[in-house]
This record gives C-alpha cells, sequence and structure tokens, in this order.
C-alpha cells in the first residue's frame, strides 16, 4: 500500500507546487494593482518555450533554467508598461479583458511558431533517473523541481519581509497615496511587483515544461487550479497560497488514486468546503480592514 | 516679512462641469501655521490635493521656495520637504507602527532602493530617529503593535509621526481632528503647536472647525464653494463681516 500511496503523494505535492506557484504570482499582482492576470499562464508558457528554443540551439539546460525566465520578466515588463499601466487606476474588468485577450492572442503565436502540438523537451541526463528512497524510488526530475520551488519561495519571502524594498511593497498592497505620500515612486513598485510575477511565472513555465509537456496550453491549464489555490488559501497570502497549493495536489493526487474520475472536481469541492467554513479562506484577512 | 515657503496662484481644478477649486491663491510663509477653513464640499481637501501633488489643477501655479513644481508628482515633492497626512488616517493597518515609521525613515537615506540589510550601526541610528519620533507623538509603548489596533486617535498621531519620518519643512495635515472626540482634539492640537514651536516646522492644515482655527493658526484662508471668501490673521477673519454672515453663526463667534 505504502509503495503505492507514497509515490502519489510526492507527485501531489509537486503538482500542488506548481499551482503555489502560480497563485503567489497572480496574487501579488492582484494584491497590488488589482490587475487579474489572466495572461499569467501565458507567460508561464512563453518562458517554457524560450527555454525550449534555447536549449535547441545548444545552450544548456541550465543556462535556460535562468535566461528564460529573465527574457519572460523583459516581456511581461514591456507589455505592463506599454498596456497594462494605462488600465490601473481604471474598473479592475479593464485588466481583466485586457490580458485575457494578451492570453487569447498568446496562445494563437505559439502555435504559430511552435506548433499546435506539445514538443519534447526534456531535461538533462543528471536529471533523469530515480534516486532510491529505502521504501520508493524517486525521480531525481520531480526533486529538483521541488527543491527550486521551495528555494525560490524562500528567496522571495526573504526579499518581501527582509529587505526595505519589500517592506515598500507589503505597505503599497495597503495604502498605494500613503507610499507615494512617503516619497515613493508607485510606478516603480508597480514594475518591479509586475516583474516578480513573470520571473515566479517563468521559473514555473521552465520547470513545468519537462514534467507536464510543453505545449500552447500548458500554463492556461495551470491558471485555473491556481485561482482556486489563491481562494482557499485566503486571497492576499503568501503563505496561504503555498498551503493551498500543497492542500489542492494532494487532494487531486490521493483521488486519482482511489475515485480516478472525480480528480478533476475534487479541488472545486474543496473549495467549496473552505469558503463554507472560513469564507475569506484558510489565511485571508480580507474584510479585516474594511 | 519671512520668506514665502509654499504658494499657490490662482489654482484651479474641476471635476467635468463642476468647478471645486477657483482661482484661490495663498502664501504660506516659512515658520507659519496656516490653516484652511470652510464647510464640506467647499474645494478644500481639492485645494489641498493640488498643493500636495495628488491632483494637477487646471489653472494657476504652485511653487515651493519659488520653484514651480505644479506638475511634479507627489512623491518627488516628499523629497523637496513637503509631507502630508489625509482625511482618513492613512497608514499601513497591518504594519507595526515601527514599521510604518521605518519607511519614512529609510527613504531618508539614498539608499532606499538598495536590497542590503541595514548594517548594525545603521540599524541603531533608524531605531533612535523612530524612537525619537514616537516619544515626540507619545506612542513609544505601542511600538510594536500593529497600527490596525490603536485607537483612532493614536492612529492618527502614528500618521503625524510618519509625516515626520520623511524630514519634512512642511507638513500638510487634511482635517487631522476630523472623527476625533474633545479630549484626542486637543491632544493633536498639542502636536501640531509642538511641531511648530518644538522642531520649528511650518504647518499647513485644513479644518472645519473654528474654534480650533482661531486658536492654533497665524493665518487663514476661508474657502466656500470653492472660492476665496477672506484671508487674514484670526482676528482679522473673526471680525470679517463676510465671514461671520457666509460662514459663522454669531453663536460660534460669542464663544470664541
Amino acid at each position: 500500500m505504502l509503495s503505492n500511496v507514497a509515490p502519489s503523494v510526492f507527485n501531489g505535492l509537486i503538482l500542488g507546487a506548481f499551482y503555489a506557484f502560480v497563485a503567489i504570482g497572480l496574487s501579488l499582482i492582484m494584491n497590488l494593482t488589482g490587475t487579474i492576470n489572466l495572461a499569467h499562464g501565458s507567460f508561464l508558457t512563453l518562458a517554457g518555450y524560450l527555454a525550449f528554443t534555447l536549449v535547441s540551439k545548444g545552450t544548456s539546460f541550465w543556462f535556460a533554467l535562468i535566461l528564460a525566465p529573465l527574457l519572460t520578466v523583459v516581456v511581461g515588463v514591456v507589455i505592463e508598461r506599454l498596456l497594462i499601466v494605462p488600465l490601473y487606476k481604471r474598473d479592475p474588468i479593464f485588466s481583466l479583458l485586457l490580458t485575457f485577450g494578451l492570453s487569447l492572442i498568446a496562445e494563437e503565436v505559439y502555435r504559430l511558431i511552435w506548433g499546435p502540438n506539445g514538443v519534447p523537451f526534456s531535461a538533462p541526463g543528471i536529471l533523469g533517473g530515480g534516486i532510491s528512497l529505502g521504501f520508493m524510488q524517486f525521480p531525481t526530475l520531480r526533486l529538483f523541481i521541488a527543491v527550486v520551488l521551495a528555494a525560490a519561495m524562500v528567496l522571495l519571502a526573504l526579499f518581501l519581509w527582509r529587505t526595505r524594498f519589500g517592506l515598500r511593497l507589503r505597505a503599497a498592497i495597503q495604502d498605494t497615496e500613503m507610499i507615494s505620500a512617503m516619497g515613493t515612486n508607485i510606478q516603480v513598485l508597480y514594475m518591479v511587483n509586475f516583474a516578480l510575477g513573470m520571473a515566479l511565472a517563468g521559473l514555473a513555465g521552465v520547470l513545468a515544461s519537462g514534467l507536464l509537456g510543453l505545449s500552447p496550453t500548458m500554463g492556461n491549464a495551470l491558471l485555473m487550479p491556481a485561482f482556486v489555490v489563491a481562494i482557499i488559501g485566503g486571497m492576499g497570502s503568501l503563505f496561504g497560497s503555498i498551503v493551498g497549493g500543497l492542500l489542492v495536489g494532494l487532494a487531486i493526487s490521493v483521488t486519482t488514486l482511489f475515485i480516478p474520475a472525480a480528480n478533476e472536481v475534487i479541488m472545486y469541492i474543496l473549495m467549496a468546503v473552505v469558503l463554507l467554513i472560513r469564507p475569506r479562506g484558510l489565511f485571508g484577512t480580507e474584510g479585516l480592514f474594511g | 516679512m519671512a520668506e514665502a515657503l509654499l504658494e499657490a496662484k490662482n489654482v484651479s481644478k474641476h471635476f467635468g462641469g463642476v468647478v471645486a477649486v477657483n482661482s484661490v491663491s495663498v502664501t504660506i510663509e516659512q515658520g507659519s501655521i496656516y490653516a484652511v477653513i470652510g464647510p464640506n464640499g467647499a474645494g478644500k481637501t481639492t485645494f489641498f490635493n493640488a498643493l500636495s501633488g495628488f491632483y494637477i489643477p487646471d489653472g494657476g501655479q504652485v511653487l515651493y521656495k519659488g520653484q514651480d513644481i505644479t506638475t511634479m508628482p507627489n512623491w518627488q515633492r516628499v523629497q523637496l520637504g513637503m509631507s502630508r497626512t489625509f482625511q482618513t488616517p492613512s497608514i499601513f493597518p497591518e504594519l507595526t507602527v515601527y514599521e510604518n515609521l521605518l519607511i519614512g525613515v529609510q527613504s531618508q537615506q539614498k539608499i532606499a532602493f538598495k536590497l542590503r540589510l541595514p548594517s548594525a550601526a545603521r540599524k541603531k541610528e533608524i531605531d533612535a530617529r523612530i524612537d525619537e519620533l514616537l516619544g515626540f507623538v507619545n506612542l513609544v509603548h505601542l511600538k510594536d503593535r500593529p497600527v490596525a489596533e490603536l485607537s483612532h486617535g493614536s492612529q492618527r498621531l502614528c500618521e503625524i509621526a510618519m509625516s515626520l519620518s520623511v524630514d519634512p519643512t512642511i507638513v500638510l495635515l487634511d482635517e487631522p481632528m476630523a472623527g476625533l472626540a474633545e479630549a484626542e482634539t486637543e491632544r493633536i492640537m498639542r502636536v501640531i503647536r509642538d511641531l511648530h514651536d518644538r522642531l520649528g516646522l511650518t504647518v499647513l492644515f485644513v479644518e472645519h472647525n473654528m474654534r480650533v482655527v482661531l486658536s492654533l493658526a497665524d493665518h487663514i484662508t476661508v474657502l466656500d464653494r470653492g472660492a476665496m471668501l477672506a484671508q487674514g490673521t484670526p482676528s482679522e477673519i473673526s471680525n470679517s463681516q463676510t465671514v461671520r454672515e457666509a460662514y459663522l453663526g454669531q453663536e460660534v463667534l460669542n464663544r470664541v
């Protein structure tokens, strides 16, 4: 039994970590600017394809793992500055429609450039094998992904809670007017915050390509679960997104094992239950301060 | 005559067809306590926002030490030496009192956007400055509490301390007494007087309570429906027939 359940649990946690990653990126952008970035998945896919192209042109996987997210940040910030910034002051529905449009355009562009079907993108040989954990064999790639995602989350938390820039970001989420009144250029905060979200999406994109398969819809497939995760964890709570992501991943993997047919609906059931008990999510504080 | 620190020349602002501020001019001298008073809807806050850069006026000019700052973004004005508070306390509720002040204190160190952690010596300096600011408004004992847990009056004081944390020359306070009980109003009034007397700052504040304005300010501008009704010293204002008729009840004046 253990040999059956344990790998599923591990895989579920890794899937959940991806959901959490995407959810955190979404929350960062939504908390500060009110923008619900429906193109978030598209940026994730873009990073995957950029890494694929870099590797097929002869760069090493490791280099692509760094460079592709950086390029995604550049593309993302250009789009933010040119298209999304003018909408920050307007009703959130405008930026939601814009980013929805962007995601549709992006999907077609990816189809045109890289073809409608998935492309093979595999991690280097060193990540190929498995590591014996005694009671089970665990694929090295998955372990690597888990370590990178965890390290990135720790870095993000350090950035937000230990640097003065992070303090400003956390403050700006609570009151953008006052942060200007304290002498900070809010546009710089918007830009860095968006870039941060893009970096998370980019990193997740490259890592997901090797695991979930790189196709034009890869990122968008992660978007819906990410929203569910953000709601379960509590909108705006970083820690909540992590817990929510791992919970959803776990629930999906365990359900797949016992009632495969229900593995898609389980996250919605989980969300409904959480919202019934705690309407603002597990760690959400929204509504607390009006 | 002291030097003009902040000047508004024929400042106007309209929203659609509504004229919120109509050609208002004020000259705030260095070292004065200046009040803008008027009933609700008189355009006080709009005028205030035009001075602090939260609105760009449709007409007229704003000058700071003679420099035209009419279209300068608000955050740059902070670096010139202007800081402001808001009518509803604008604080960061989930951060502690200490962290709220840290933001302003750090912004004064030209390394605000660097990511490295402050050295031990630097941190000591910052902490000393924060203690000094909290001492000024008497909030030292609440230093590590989230601001959301503070009383309304203490939140106001925290916001005033925040506006001081950026080392201003002039502090602009938007209805600092709004929604406060009598005892708390007294407390804020004492702090405003201290800003001037002890710290040597120039103060501009917006208020609708005539008693407060007459006892604190040395210069007053009365606004009514967006326009200037009167301007002068407290005695000139309280003796002005126009002000009496348009804004004050005789009864209010008798109490003063």
